[in-house]
């Protein structure tokens, strides 16, 4: 190649990439954080996606981050719509005063996930009763320990039933997201407390089951709040108040049955 | 500009009161370059030679195969063996996968064809007249291929530099096959992964520091051994 067609191929190249990042000067980017289980299991970019199609001026950027994190990055001023899942870190940002607007959006639930030949027989039993019994028999059990709303409602379980499992032999922590901490847990042969639609999503390649414990405590809300002081806004609040809208919850419903053939997100 | 102060603060405070968790972390980077290396140059020094001296059916496509290998996509390599471990698959039942002894075996496939690479092109490299005396000597195959690799050997140091290099600063094969697991599969490079990606910058800037100091040694160090640098 000449260096004339060297340049011609770096200019090529230069306006691909112009292309890609698609930068069109009248649209309005609103970040939003959400939880890495809610990125995972894919039903947010539905969502954003029906309505970027509404609001054709607005560009909705979905970052996934634990949720102690998402908080964090709000905080520092670098997330303009947070959707997390963990109540008590939520309700002390709105204490603070951090939070333009906050609206629960809609649900899914955890379950406990093990390999078939032991799940069997913890049928039923409370997600308390069930943790004790996995300490007890010393059965491999893989966490996030990553500071998530996940994280958060396995803890609580744990001190519900009185074990501290760090440091434990039969205790793994990954310290990353659903998708990855499932994986392990289906490659160990371990169990996992892992939100219902990521555990879908795997299906079969997991190799695990849903040990149906007692749905009691397990249920997973999700909290979508525009960032107080955003430069954006209205279109952040806008956003919101779209999602807890009649027209956000369809899309929502929409969104479930495309993906799972049920609603797993409840509105 | 503060910014940047404020994350370098931050990796220098990291590192200050680093504790057995990083100290592991780099044990086990080590251990992995290691052992890979010292693998990919076994298998890669006389794959090398073969190919540089040796007339054999199959030549032609074995050099592709070290050329397509020294290029090869690191994350690639990474799914192949995955799927290759995964419990339900090919190998599963050995139990390999999210391991070290995995990640060792990612990284040998890596390492092997640029330790074979450059050890081919460094025996040939050493030009006609020694290749004629060579071939003078009339000594067996293996024998012959000893005395080209002792004469390369400044070859066989640069590809173990290039080999560890290569290893050392990988992180898709890693993290595909190892899984980044604390305490048990999380290497330099995955951890700089994690802790950007949770936009810890201190933590990954202060991992990054340690990689670069180790990847400064072994390069120097190798050069040394092999009687030139750069």
């Amino acid at each position: 190649m000449g260096s004339r067609s060297w340049l011609t191929a770096v200019l090529a190249a230069g306006l691909a990439a112009g292309a890609l990042a698609g930068c069109s000067p009248d649209e309005t980017r609103v970040t939003v954080v959400a939880g890495t289980t809610l990125v995972d299991g894919r039903l947010l970019e539905e969502v954003t996606a029906e309505y970027e199609a509404q609001r054709p001026d607005v560009r909705l950027s979905v970052v996934g981050a634990p949720t102690a994190r998402a908080l964090a990055l709000a905080e520092a001023g670098s997330a303009d719509v947070t959707i997390t899942h963990d109540p008590s870190l939520e309700e002390r940002f709105i204490s603070e005063g951090r939070a333009e607007l906050a609206e629960e959006v809609f649900s899914s639930r955890f379950i406990l996930a093990g390999p078939r030949r032991v799940s069997g027989a913890l049928r039923g039993l409370s997600a308390v009763e069930a943790f004790g019994r996995i300490a007890e028999q010393g059965h491999v059990f893989v966490s996030r320990a990553d500071g998530s709303g996940t994280h958060q409602v396995e803890r609580d379980i744990w001190d519900r039933a009185g074990v501290d499992p760090t440091g434990m032999q039969w205790y793994v922590e990954t310290r990353q997201g659903m998708g990855l901490t499932l994986q392990v847990a289906s490659q160990r042969e371990a169990f996992v407390l892992v939100e219902l639609s990521v555990f879908l999503s795997a299906g079969e390649t997991t190799g695990l089951v849903d040990a149906a414990l007692d749905p009691a405590g397990l249920d997973n809300p999700y909290r979508a709040m525009a960032v107080k002081g955003s430069p954006v806004a209205d279109e952040s609040r806008a956003f919101v108040e779209w999602l807890a809208s009649r027209s956000g919850r369809e899309a929502v419903r929409r969104a479930n049955l495309e993906l799972y053939g049920a609603q797993i997100f409840e509105p | 500009m503060e910014f940047l102060w404020e994350v370098l603060a931050d990796a220098v405070e990291v590192l200050s009161r680093a504790g057995p968790e990083l100290w592991m972390v780099v044990a086990l980077t080590l251990a992995v370059s290691a052992a890979s290396t010292g693998i990919g140059v076994l298998l890669g020094v006389p794959l090398g030679a073969a190919l540089a001296l040796g007339r054999f059916r199959g030549r032609g496509v074995l050099r592709l195969a070290v050329s397509v290998g020294m290029g090869f996509p690191p994350v690639l390599a990474g799914l192949l063996l995955l799927l290759v471990f995964w419990r339900s698959g090919p190998l599963g039942g050995l139990g390999l996968i999210f391991t070290p002894a995995a990640m060792v075996i990612a990284q040998v496939v890596l390492a092997t064809p640029v330790a074979a690479g450059v050890v081919s092109g460094s025996i040939r490299g050493l030009g006609m007249v020694p290749m004629e005396q060579l071939a003078a000597l009339r000594l067996g195959r293996v024998a012959r291929g000893m005395v080209a690799v002792r004469e390369a050997r400044a070859g066989v140091a640069t590809a173990v530099a290039a080999s560890f290099g290569r290893v050392v600063a990988e992180v898709g094969a890693v993290l595909v096959v190892g899984g980044n697991i604390v305490g048990e599969t999380r290497v330099l490079t995955t951890l700089i992964v994690e802790e950007s990606r949770q936009a810890r910058f201190g933590a990954a800037v202060a991992a990054g520091a340690v990689l670069l100091v180790i990847a400064l040694f072994v390069n120097v160090a190798v050069g040394r051994l092999g009687g030139d640098g750069p």
